[in-house]
């Protein structure tokens, strides 16, 4: 059977920059004075991707899905419970802090809330400039001349640099959150949301030097978000998921004309798009919430919401399968081939 | 307990009413007084919303579209915020010359509204049906027991499963999705003619965003009620408004049926929030390069330090000398279709 290990492995021949295999993040629910483990959170609960040199991977998904914790454990904020992480086929999974260092120089990260990922005490120039110090690199003029040039970069006045965060709009804090990132020329850089603060007319002004910069410098991204059209923009691939795991993982054109799950399927319907015309477009609406990651179902985690859910699905959890060459799905639709458009499974149901 | 909640006795008279304005704001100005200088969060904002529409009310946040929602509430926050200019049109009477007292006959019960995050909204320490069945006994004089009666058949209209346990519940032990229904459900229970809708699915995932703005559509066809749709989504309003108005630091822009502001705007800012939004059927057409979404520069202004003439000008591409002059007047170009910009009829002659 062509296992989750699969996606980590690229067909093209390039080492790719990021492979993850397996991984889990489960976090204990600790209670009472002696803080006994009275239950998991399965956060992320075995998860494959990779990422090549200079691509865009995009992990979209609703809250409580895990793609936060999937960025955070890849850069080993968070220690990974189970799996693999390996960067340049070096397994840096059992690396402790002294042996991380030379990984997070190429590493960076990008966050949400530019209000709060920025120390309110520190001028925006120390803040970008922070990074230059902990690693000892640069000092003094040439230190300065540096996060000058950063600053340009980045569309911030040099001038600035004196200031402090409140000072900013929330459009240029987010400026310099990514200046700090790129201080020490990363090869990758994980965005948790880095643009669903904004407003639009400033989301677009981010997008598009998030692009910039990565062909400028080759960069690579793990851009995780909820706002699927922000995500299909900036990626070359997107991974779905749903509740700890990846449903499904291709290129953006094949996901959006081809979803071969049916979470994605109903995802890409219920995003509005804002155009007249898409008025009239059918719509898949799910029924229920996202159930807890606490208690997940049994089975596939999205049999209870599936419309096209049987007696399998309540039982059995779905591996991710290449369905197609290049596209994954974990779905037991596909069990005897592709099914595209999805249908519903015929007399076998309740079965 | 089946009280039932007969569609508005007046949804026949909405119908033969529909496209009258039930609402109207007539030059609506809401001044903030603060420390730093005077914040004319609404400057001079009129619109109305007609009987049985959905109307939607876009723009970036610091546009004046909730405070103006706030406004025909009054429940702008006095000080710093006081109303100092227009008329608010509602059954005949100015909104802004009624008496406190008369305000609360009309909150709620004529005119309701829901708001973006349910849980700061809802009471924490009483039950749903509690809180329900609170605003049907104060506008409709039922007895507690009928009163929470008709809560369980309000919550059954919003789709809430279980109602008869449910309306025990308190707001903590409901999802997001869940909450935002109490919050439509305790908004309709009165059969208002307006249900003004303030970012309501914004703090939801977009599988509960679809389900909530169904909700809203059902509702409205039963109820014939009129909603004003606040929203920063332009999908959301694509896809649910009949008219739009679209507001820019502190003023409307421009106002047209849907249709028209989305396939033939005339504004620059429309044109440029639409060109910025990454659209994704577009999105997954692009190839490897991806295309550079459409930039408006610059930032919003600081609404205590407006600049001279169009606010818009310092971002827009089009501005010339006459813009940095004198701030156009809004002028209807087409029929319904008004726009406030000196180079709109040139604009019009250009495909989006």
């Amino acid at each position: 059977m062509t296992g989750p290990a699969a996606t980590a492995t690229p067909g093209n021949g390039v080492q790719p920059l990021v492979e993850v295999r397996d991984l889990k993040k489960h976090f204990p629910i600790l209670k009472g004075v002696f803080a006994r483990p009275a239950g998991m959170v399965y956060a992320v609960d075995g998860v494959s991707f990779h990422i090549d040199p200079g691509e865009t991977l995009g992990l979209v998904g609703e809250s409580g899905c895990g793609k936060s914790t999937v960025g955070r454990t890849l850069l080993k904020l968070l220690e990974p419970t189970a799996g693999q992480i390996i960067i340049r086929g070096e397994d840096i999974t059992g690396h402790d802090q002294g042996q991380m260092l030379p990984y997070r120089r190429q590493m960076q990260m990008i966050y949400q809330d530019p209000y709060a990922s920025l120390n309110p005490r520190m001028s925006a120039g120390e803040i970008v400039g922070e990074p230059f110090a902990i690693h000892r690199i640069a000092d003094g003029a040439e230190r300065r001349d540096r996060v000058a040039a950063l600053f340009e970069r980045v569309g911030l006045r040099p001038e600035l640099m004196n200031a402090y965060p409140h000072e900013f709009s929330g459009g240029q804090r987010q400026r310099i959150g990514i200046a700090r990132a790129l201080a020490l020329n990363p090869e990758l850089v994980v965005g948790d949301e880095p643009v669903s603060a904004l407003d639009v007319s400033i989301q677009a002004q981010i997008i598009n030097l998030l692009m910039d910069l990565q062909d400028e410098f080759k960069l690579s991204y793990l851009f995780v978000a909820h706002d699927l059209a922000v995500v299909e923009h900036l990626s070359h691939r997107v991974a779905v998921m749903y509740l700890g795991r990846i449903v499904e993982l291709t290129d953006k054109t094949s996901l959006f004309d081809m979803p071969l799950h049916p979470y994605t399927e109903a995802l890409l319907s219920a995003v509005p798009i804002p155009k007249y015309s898409a008025r009239s477009r059918e719509r898949v609406i799910l029924r229920g919430d996202v159930p807890s990651p606490i208690n997940p179902p049994a089975g596939c985690h999205f049999h209870e919401r599936c419309p096209y859910a049987h007696a399998r699905c309540r039982e059995e959890a779905p591996a991710l399968r290449e369905v197609v060459p290049g596209h994954f799905a974990a779905c037991h639709l596909h069990d005897s081939g592709v099914k595209f458009p999805l249908e519903k499974p015929a007399a076998a149901n309740g079965a | 307990m089946s009280q039932g909640v007969a569609p508005n006795e007046g949804a026949a008279e909405i119908a033969a009413h529909h496209g009258q304005n039930v609402l109207e704001i007539i030059d609506l100005r809401t001044h903030f007084f603060t420390q730093v200088g005077v914040v004319r969060a609404v400057d001079g904002v009129s619109y109305s919303v007609r009987a049985g529409e959905t109307l939607g009310v876009v723009g970036e946040s610091g546009c004046g579209k909730s405070v103006t929602a706030l406004s025909v509430l009054r429940l702008v926050a006095s000080p710093p915020g006081r109303i100092v200019g227009g008329a608010i049109r509602f059954g005949g009477s100015n909104l802004l010359d009624l008496s406190e007292s008369e305000m609360e006959a009309i909150r709620g019960n004529e005119i309701s509204m829901i708001f973006q995050e349910p849980m700061t909204s809802l009471n924490p320490l009483m039950t749903v049906g509690h809180q329900i069945g609170e605003a049907i006994a104060l506008h409709q004089g039922l007895s507690a027991n009928d009163a929470m009666d008709r809560a369980v058949e309000m919550l059954r209209r919003v789709s809430i499963p279980e109602p008869e346990r449910r309306v025990h519940a308190y707001p903590h032990q409901l999802s997001g999705g869940m909450r935002q229904r109490v919050m439509i459900a305790m908004a309709l229970s009165c059969n208002p003619k307006v249900l003004i809708a303030d970012e309501p699915t914004t703090a939801l995932d977009v599988t509960i965003q679809a389900q909530i703005l169904e909700l809203m559509r059902e509702l409205q066809e039963t109820f014939g009620t009129a909603i004003m749709l606040i929203t920063h989504d332009m999908g959301v309003v694509a896809e649910n408004a009949d008219r739009v108005v679209v507001m820019y630091a502190g003023r409307k822009v421009e106002e047209a049926d849907a249709k028209t502001l989305f396939e033939a705007p005339g504004h620059p800012y429309t044109r440029g929030l639409l060109g910025s939004i990454p659209k994704l059927d577009v999105a997954a057409r692009l190839d490897a390069h991806r295309n550079r979404l459409t930039e408006i520069k610059g930032m919003v202004p600081s609404l205590h330090n407006l600049p001279k003439g169009c606010t818009f000008a310092p971002r827009c591409e089009f501005a010339t000398g006459q813009c940095h002059a004198a701030y156009p007047p809004l002028v209807q170009y087409r029929p319904g279709h008004t726009i406030a910009c000196w180079h709109a009829e040139r604009l019009l002659a250009v495909p989006l």
